[in-house]
């Protein structure tokens, strides 16, 4: 399930939003252009979900069968998305004779590779105005973390 | 119900031996509050809005944690017209929240410091293991009302939240 939040790089073609109408204008044009397979919900003008789970621009979460959260990264990487699935599902289903499941707690850094080639051509969908948006908050970054 | 007890026991110098019924219910109603609120940040007016003064970027919690003011059931951001209906002047109060959540530039974003206020609002969301909050929203296309519950109801729900960037 793919939820359809802010526009996290307004620009000139893909402003921010503010109705709901053009919130879902932008949703059906990003599943066109993406081609989203996934069924996608579309959030409130207020980001009423977005902000219960967080803020970020592109989290995961998976949500157990019951409704207990199982999984949560602030950043989507499809790979460390599949590989827990596959472990979490192996583990909760079958264990050795004699032995009980207990469920336990891990944090983790992750690393995941983005392509600045497609990044930038997605901030250039947006319009040129995001790029430029982007390249001064990469300074404002880099200034922050020398103090 | 644990809880209730541990609170009955730390308050114990406090209860002057009246209704005990009455007095185990208000510390049962107290805790189902303050579990609530922690449960729900989120409903915590978060004033990120630009041109305001007075407006903390961090959120009201920081504002309240800095001697700010807590913007109570009424917002600071509603206009304080007393000529206005209720529900008009909360309509406005929602139009302003939906506008501060949809910045409309990302530098200006990350200059007043909302990247920062959303890690924060990561961080303070549910932890593995906890339970993830239901909500209903409309599935593009048909528009019909899906119920996160239900989806999650008999297998895992993958979620993954995203835009154009």
């Amino acid at each position: 399930m793919f939820v359809y939040t802010r526009e996290a790089h307004p620009g000139e073609n893909v402003p921010c939003h503010d109705s709901f109408e053009r919130k879902l204008a932008c949703a059906r044009l990003l599943r066109e252009e993406a081609g989203i397979g996934r069924e996608i919900l579309v959030d409130d003008l207020a980001g009423t979900v977005h902000r219960a789970y967080g803020l970020m621009p592109n989290m995961t979460w998976v949500i157990d069968r019951g409704g207990r959260v199982a999984y949560k990264a602030n950043s989507t990487s499809a790979p460390n998305v599949e590989a827990f699935l596959d472990r979490f599902l192996a583990a909760r289903g079958q264990h050795p004779a004699g032995a009980a499941a207990v469920m336990y707690e891990t944090q983790q850094i992750e690393f995941r590779h983005t392509d600045r080639k497609r990044f930038t051509e997605h901030l250039l969908r947006n319009g040129p105005r995001a790029v430029r948006e982007f390249e001064k908050a990469q300074e404002l970054w880099a200034r922050r973390s020398a103090t | 119900m644990q809880e209730i007890y541990l609170r009955a026991y730390a308050a114990f110098g406090s209860y002057r031996g009246e209704n005990t019924r009455a007095w185990l219910a208000a510390i049962c109603l107290n805790a189902a509050r303050s579990q609530e609120r922690r449960r729900r940040p989120w409903e915590v007016p978060e004033p990120l809005r630009y041109g305001q003064r007075d407006a903390c970027p961090f959120g009201d919690g920081h504002a309240r944690r800095h001697g700010q003011p807590r913007h109570g059931r009424r917002r600071d951001d509603e206009p304080a017209d007393p000529g206005q209906p209720r529900h008009r002047r909360r309509a406005e109060a929602d139009r302003g929240h939906a506008a501060s959540y949809n910045y409309s530039r990302f530098d200006d974003y990350v200059a007043a410091g909302g990247d920062l206020a959303d890690e924060a609002a990561f961080r303070a969301s549910p932890r593995a293991g906890q339970r993830a909050e239901d909500f209903t929203l409309p599935l593009l296309g048909d528009g019909a009302q899906v119920r996160l519950s239900e989806l999650w109801r008999s297998t895992p729900l993958v979620m993954e939240f995203g835009s154009f960037t």
